[in-house]
């Protein structure tokens, strides 16, 4: 029995300190700038002042190529992000919302439900939830890849997490690929159910968002080669059980007129700057109608903001005339 | 349930650990069942039918044959002594019915399920020259998890019962724990009842000194299957797949780092099964024994997967040249040929066989026939020079016993596996010849192909950590029980450190493409 | 009664250049190995009548010359 003890004791030191070892090492193998932390620009909104974000897009590349919160700010100042990288998750969001809540304090929280029902490859749901769970709560896992980047002169640099994203997370694309798909949200009679663990998971963001008094709202950015509408179905019945408002903007009554033609770089999976400036308008003025946001135009503590939306609308006008450009000559080609 | 997979290192094996450790003596071998089906349920469903079946016809023939034993036992003094001898003869008959049966119907299964559709190919491609002759395939069946495995380990359990090599069990649950032990079901190795049943039925109680060794050699297998095979295998998949867009180094490359791929992955999983069995305090046979070290391609595969080399050795090979019609055989031999020939060609037949079977058993298809014989050939080949080798050079035996001799033979050996392997992993027979040809064409390119010069540097020093622990157990060391006396401090670097290599240099995420096990295929 | 002198001249027809001493080991030292064995055992099936079993392919029968002999006068009396 002694020995017994006496090997748990062992035991339970090795494991604190193989801890220890794996917590330090993935901090020091954490990207050097924030720019690198996540996919697309997500990680330029640990550069933000705290505070200062009022709406909070989470999603994925759905999410981060086709709302863009700088042209809120340019119509009525509201200071919006959006936290989105490709092939985020439930789990991934889940945390990730956590971690932004030590900063920030959005009073509305938009959730893009396309994370929903999308998953990368095809491992099983099991499979998926603990890949990313473990990501999230060990950042050796996540960022163990960063050994490449590591040479002798940034072997000892500080990290520098102050860098800021003019876009605030938005990704102009100025391609232009037509979906051919036609309806596809005609009605099969279906309802896709929402998994358990990532229900488990939604139900945490919604307690999270309570907990910090923030508003959430839930979204699908249209999608032609992804959403359905038994996954609308699916999505609706989560809404209605929590009491949550749902804008489908893939639904004909909503629909900013996204033209499948032209309003996608790559068949239907993503918007280009043309769907995302329809799309970001309309969700832009349920926000105004339906929650109190200031207008921070010219206020003090905003004045980064200012320059940035100078700077985004010289950006916009130059990738939205590309991308009418390339929308144009797509239009020749399909005759 | 994969051997590397979160769910079996950290919820599997230790649910059933704790499961088994904490219960009484005489449920142990309980839990060690009931874990084996809930492993192998996960994995196949429905299809667990096929080893329940296997489990049964073995079990029943062990029976039986223990029955016929008992009979000529009790029933001998009963019987006057001019009879006996024929009883003895009559029941040896009946013996060998029963075992005879037993053995076709597991070979039947494993040949039903498995090669069936290779076979109607090669039935319908020797038919297509006759006129009007059908073409028929038939579709493949679903092959459950590890057939290629229990099939063999059944076949293996009912022989050494008929050979008296070991009793046959009383329990139907006993065979199917032997069967099913999730340890040697997917991968093998290729166990003996014998050797495996006492730690099976009465294991040993729970120890430290087997937990802590277990999970360290679990580790090791980890390290060399995520952070070198798993690598490894982003530069093999592109060359073999797409192997007309390679050439010369590219392609000579490739198949070096197939064979570190191959040698890590399986040796690695080895590490993980025998960790994980040894946790139990059960000790499944080695399937490797420092391969690469070999002086001969035979040696090469008495080192290298071991255990298939060893059933097939002695359930198909010396069987088959003690049979009546390899006897006959011989002295049809003797009487036509010569004494000598009568000595040679039966064991040329039975070795050409069991290298056909060699290959073949690795997959139902002519690459893997020819992936066999060519070893046969090498085999062959050497002893039929070796008289002319001699009379060349009469010094030959003694150069043989120095070191340089010995280097040029491991060399030789290895260059002449990696043929091998190129033919093992090619997309078919058209494939390897065209990358045999391939070869010789230089390639133009860059050879980071699908990994970087970092990579490429990780993967450098992985083998030589490989090589080095191959070495040292070459050598006579047995390292876990070194390190185990070193200061606590210079081993919890050691372990810590191979942790962390593993977390941050393993080949896992986004950037990379999973690795299924290879041989969880045969 | 059959002499050790005709068992090794029998592993010298199978291995030429073997000529072992008779309580020389054969299998552990690996003069010997499992195709050389079988060449051995079809030779002393040939010239002796005796029936060899896989039963009897033990290392322990072909372990030393002197132990082949012991194995064959022990088949003959069966």
């Amino acid at each position: 029995m002694r020995s017994c003890i006496k090997h748990i004791l062992h035991v339970t030191a090795f494991l604190l300190v193989l801890a220890m070892a794996v917590f330090l090492a993935g901090h020091y193998l954490m990207p050097h700038s924030n720019r690198y932390l996540s996919g697309y620009t997500a990680g330029g909104i640990l550069g933000e002042d705290f505070d200062t974000i009022d709406v909070l897009v989470m999603g994925d590349s759905n999410a981060a190529q086709g709302i863009s919160p700088m042209q809120w700010y340019c119509d009525s100042g509201i200071t919006g992000y959006t936290y989105a990288s490709g092939w985020l998750s439930v789990y991934n969001i889940y945390y990730r919302l956590r971690s932004i809540y030590e900063e920030q304090t959005p009073k509305v929280v938009v959730l893009c439900t396309d994370v929903v029902y999308s998953r990368m490859g095809n491992e099983t749901e099991l499979q998926a939830a603990i890949g990313d769970i473990t990501d999230e709560l060990i950042p050796l896992v996540r960022f163990h890849d960063n050994w490449k980047d590591l040479t002798w002169d940034n072997l000892l640099e500080e990290h520098d997490y102050s860098w800021r994203d003019t876009n605030k997370g938005f990704t102009p694309i100025t391609d232009v690929a037509a979906s051919m798909r036609g309806d596809y949200m005609y009605d099969d009679g279906t309802r896709e159910p929402i998994p358990l663990l990532v229900r488990l998971y939604l139900d945490r963001i919604v307690s999270l968002c309570e907990d910090h008094g923030s508003q959430l709202l839930l979204i699908t950015v249209p999608a032609s080669s992804s959403w359905n509408l038994a996954r609308h179905n699916g999505i609706q019945a989560f809404a209605e059980e929590n009491d949550l408002p749902y804008l489908d903007y893939n639904m004909a009554d909503l629909s900013p007129d996204i033209d499948w033609k032209t309003d996608t770089p790559d068949g239907g999976s993503h918007l280009n700057v043309l769907g995302a400036q329809k799309l970001t308008a309309a969700l832009g003025s349920y926000l105004s109608e339906h929650y109190a946001l200031e207008d921070h135009r010219g206020q003090p503590g905003f004045e980064s903001w200012d320059r940035d939306a100078e700077t985004y609308t010289q950006t916009i006008t130059d990738a939205a005339a590309r991308n009418r450009e390339a929308a144009d000559y797509q239009l020749t080609v399909l005759g | 349930m994969s051997y590397n997979s979160f769910m079996y290192l950290f919820v599997f094996l230790v649910v059933a650990w704790l499961l088994w450790a904490f219960a009484p003596q005489k449920w142990r071998p309980g839990v060690l069942l009931g874990a084996s089906l809930v492993f192998y349920f996960a994995s196949t469903k429905r299809y667990i039918v096929y080893i329940l079946l296997a489990a049964a016809i073995a079990w029943g023939v062990g029976l039986l044959l223990g029955r016929l034993d008992a009979l000529q036992v009790d029933t001998r003094p009963v019987l006057p002594p001019d009879r006996r001898k024929p009883f003895k003869k009559e029941v040896a008959a009946l013996k060998k019915m029963a075992v005879t049966g037993g053995v076709v119907a597991m070979a039947g299964i494993l040949l039903f399920v498995k090669y069936l559709p290779f076979g109607a190919r090669v039935l319908s491609q020797l038919l297509e020259s006759l006129p009007g002759s059908p073409v028929f395939t038939v579709p493949a069946l679903v092959q459950p998890m590890g057939l290629s495995f229990f099939t063999l380990m059944a076949i293996s359990y009912m022989v050494d019962v008929y050979r008296g090599s070991c009793k046959a069990a009383g329990q139907y649950w006993q065979v199917l724990l032997f069967l099913s032990f999730w340890p040697h079901v997917v991968e093998g190795p290729f166990d003996r009842y014998g050797a495996l049943f006492p730690a099976l039925l009465d294991p040993p109680p729970p120890s430290y000194r087997n937990l802590t060794f277990g999970i360290q050699r679990i580790v090791w297998g980890l390290f060399k299957k995520m952070v070198i095979a798993d690598r490894a295998n982003m530069y093999v998949k592109a060359t073999f797949d797409d192997w007309t867009q390679y050439s010369g180094a590219a392609t000579a490359l490739g198949v070096l780092l197939y064979t570190l791929q191959l040698y890590a992955e399986f040796s690695g999983c080895m590490d993980i099964v025998c960790g994980s069995a040894e946790l139990f305090g059960v000790h499944p046979a080695e399937n490797f024994r420092q391969p690469f070290f070999s002086a001969s391609v035979g040696e090469f595969w008495r080192r290298w997967h071991i255990t298939l080399g060893a059933w097939l050795r002695e359930y198909v090979f010396q069987p088959l040249i003690l049979s009546k019609p390899m006897q006959k055989f011989a002295r049809l031999c003797r009487d036509k040929v010569s004494p000598a020939a009568a000595r040679q060609w039966p064991v040329w037949a039975g070795l050409g066989i069991t290298w056909a079977l060699i290959g073949l058993w690795h997959g139902a298809g002519w690459l893997y026939l020819l992936y066999g014989l060519y070893y046969f050939a090498l085999q062959w080949l050497g002893e039929l020079a070796e008289p002319a080798l001699l009379r060349l050079l009469p010094n030959l035996p003694a150069w043989r016993r120095t070191r340089p001799y010995r280097l040029w033979q491991v060399l030789r050996t290895f260059v002449l596996v990696n043929f091998g392997m190129l033919i093992f992993r090619s997309n078919g027979v058209r494939a390897a010849l065209d990358m045999l040809r391939s070869l010789a064409v230089p390639y133009e390119g860059s050879l980071l192909i699908k990994l970087d010069a970092r990579d490429m540097a990780v993967l450098v020093v992985g083998a030589l950590i490989l090589f080095g622990v191959d070495w040292l157990h070459h050598r006579g060391h047995q390292l876990r029980s070194e390190l185990a006396a070193r200061p606590l401090a210079l081993r919890w670097a050691v372990y810590i450190g191979a942790v962390l290599s593993i977390m941050i240099f393993g080949a896992y995420g986004d950037h990379y493409d999973p690795a299924a096990f290879i041989y969880a295929q045969f | 009664m059959h002499t050790i002198e005709e068992i090794i001249a029998m592993i010298e027809e199978v291995k030429p250049g073997l000529h072992p001493a008779p309580e020389e080991e054969l299998v552990k030292s690996g003069k010997l190995d499992s195709v050389d064995i079988m060449s051995l055992v079809m030779a002393l099936t040939g010239e002796f009548d005796i029936e060899i079993t896989p039963l009897d392919l033990k290392e322990e029968n072909f372990r030393t010359p002197q132990a082949i002999l012991a194995m064959v006068q022990r088949l003959e009396e069966e």
